[in-house]
């Protein structure tokens, strides 16, 4: 580590975006074998202090370090990610090492192949070092506490009280504690956004089918989808480009791929930007107020072409539920029936996708003819904006110790964009991204940026000048060495 | 196709689902993760060993969200030609 000390400030890597740290690499500053033993020695010591860390795979890494640095010698370069260590969710299957969708049912089981997008870090040779602690069964059926996972409660590092929100939460607090410099996780409605937001990094909810589910758990087959936590709009789009593209094995995909361009981002001032006055007001938790209001301050002084506008009406949280409890429900089937689902650790859960059985057909049809309209309502609004903007969530993370409050926010009747804005968007299959945007008693918040399918390159250009702006994707929380 | 929602246009979709009260589109507080989750579900104890009563009571509570979302759901008619939003292809 002699070099790192000398070149580098520990502090500095711990927290440097993946440009930085390639640009390290290259210029031999740091080699990838030090990068993964540096970020590796602080997934397996503070990663448990977080709860974030499901199983350690530095022992292993250290070979793909060598890999790397070999090519790095001979000049070989394959890309931003080469070298670069990681984390993924534990939904993604790593070949003969344990992937337990975070819950006890699971905790032995053993896949004898590679997610599809393990296999794509691979070829770019990044440097998976861990698997990330997650919701069990990524929050099927209904969760009551943070508990609620093999690993317990992940707890904040900007705060250990509360939660880092889930269900990748793994993903969320050890990006945000610069325990790897990005994560993989998924979601199926909020388990991207909400952890990112929560832990104060970015987070990239790609369209559905763009990046392929092979190899990850299903919780629901038509809104799964994988996508990734990092500290910066850029770096998730770098991410993105690696793993994204069509895929045989993923009956979902888009056979779509991703080119990151930001060099061909459209201007800002040509953009025309949807959003509500009262997300940033009365429809956001009383404390969240000032922040999300300078926020707001900041996007409407970049230049593009404000609208106020307002999510179509429909019942996104009915509708949702039925279609990933009637998925769930038959993805778990066997489990259900069985009686191991009893195994899970929170009652919530073990009922929900128990009474999940009981949806009917004309339940879960009725629910997806519902989404169809959805869709084409969102179609229609993106011929009046091209991005939607909306606090990411209204309220702050949750306490870590104790069963989640059930009783009912209290919010306006009339609705902005953001009340279920993360419902829609995930019915409707829309690419989402949160990015840090202020902080409160001491927690940070995130402004989420949704566009039409395939609108990835415009979300991010958005992302990147926000960020360009501001420094709050730039804090970090005070880890421990 | 004697009901009212039988010639339901989106438009008038929209008109009407706009009546629902906004607490209840947005469910309760709002609940990361599979994020609905909570929301309309159970609140019990976070752990397998509480009592028996406790646990029917939480089924009990699972199978009345159940119900709840079932019965929210057939107060929508659609339109014949109103498709799910997945596509069953001939040739996979």
């Amino acid at each position: 580590m002699s070099r790192v000390k000398t070149k580098l400030d520990e502090t500095a890597l711990a927290f440097a975006t993946i440009s930085e740290l390639s640009a390290a690499l290259r210029n031999r500053d740091i080699s990838a074998v030090e990068l993964t033993k540096f970020f590796g020695r602080r997934l397996e010591k503070i990663g448990p202090q977080y709860n974030a860390l499901a199983y350690s795979l530095v022992k292993q890494a250290h070979a793909a370090a060598k890999d790397a640095d070999f090519d790095f010698k001979h000049q070989r370069f394959r890309g931003p990610l080469q070298g670069i260590p990681y984390g993924a969710k534990d939904l993604l299957a790593v070949a003969k090492h344990p992937t337990t969708w975070g819950a006890k049912p699971f905790a032995h089981q053993v896949f004898d192949y590679d997610a599809h997008v393990i296999e794509r870090l691979r070829h770019e040779q990044a440097i998976l070092i861990g698997k990330l602690a997650m919701i069990e069964l990524a929050g099927g059926g209904g969760y009551s506490s943070a508990s609620a996972s093999l690993q317990g409660p992940c707890l904040n590092p900007w705060n250990r009280l509360y939660w880092a929100g889930g269900s990748s939460s793994g993903s969320g607090a050890a990006v945000a504690a610069g325990l790897v410099p990005f994560a993989l996780g998924s979601e199926t409605s909020g388990s991207i956004l909400t952890p990112a937001s929560y832990c104060g990094v970015s987070g990239l909810r790609p369209t559905y089918g763009l990046v392929s589910r092979h190899g990850a758990m299903a919780l629901s087959w038509t809104l799964d989808k994988i996508g990734v936590l990092a500290r910066s709009a850029e770096d998730c789009g770098l991410v993105l480009h690696a793993i994204a593209g069509g895929d045989e094995d993923d009956p979902g995909s888009a056979h779509k791929s991703f080119y990151y361009t930001p060099q061909y981002a459209r201007n800002l001032r040509d953009l025309r930007i949807g959003y509500a006055e009262i997300d940033f007001d009365a429809w956001a938790d009383e404390p969240m107020r000032p922040a999300l209001q300078n926020a707001l301050g900041i996007v409407k002084s970049m230049g593009a072409q404000m609208k106020e506008t307002k999510l179509p009406a429909f019942p996104y949280g009915p509708v949702i539920s039925v279609i990933i409890d009637s998925e769930a429900a038959s993805v778990f089937e066997a489990l259900i029936r069985s009686g191991d689902i009893d195994q899970l650790a929170d009652l919530s859960q073990i009922q929900g996708l128990k009474a999940s059985l009981r949806y009917s057909a004309v339940d879960y049809l009725k629910a997806m003819r519902i989404r169809s309209l959805m869709q084409d309502a969102f179609a229609e609004l993106f011929e009046d904006v091209d991005l939607l903007i909306a606090p990411t969530r209204f309220s702050l993370p949750e306490r870590a110790d104790i069963p989640f409050d059930e009783t009912p926010a209290k919010r306006p009747e009339e609705r902005g964009v953001g009340g279920g804005l993360i419902e829609a968007s995930n019915l409707c299959g829309l690419p989402g991204l949160t990015i840090p945007c202020g902080f409160v008693n001491g927690l940070p918040i995130g402004l989420q940026i949704v566009g039409p399918p395939f609108s990835e390159n415009t979300i991010l250009a958005f992302g990147r000048e926000f960020q360009n702006r501001t420094d709050f994707h730039k804090q970090h929380p005070p880890v421990p060495a | 196709m004697s009901s009212p929602w039988a010639r339901l246009t989106r438009r008038k979709f929209a008109a009407l689902a706009a009546a629902v009260p906004a607490a209840a589109q947005a469910g309760k507080k709002n609940r990361p993760g599979g994020d609905r989750s909570g929301a309309e579900s159970t609140q019990g104890a976070a752990t397998p060993a509480a009592s028996a009563a406790t646990a029917d009571a939480s089924l009990q509570k699972a199978y009345a969200s159940v119900q709840k979302h079932s019965e929210r759901l057939a107060q929508i008619d659609l339109a014949m030609d109103v498709e799910p939003a997945f596509v069953f292809r001939a040739a996979r």
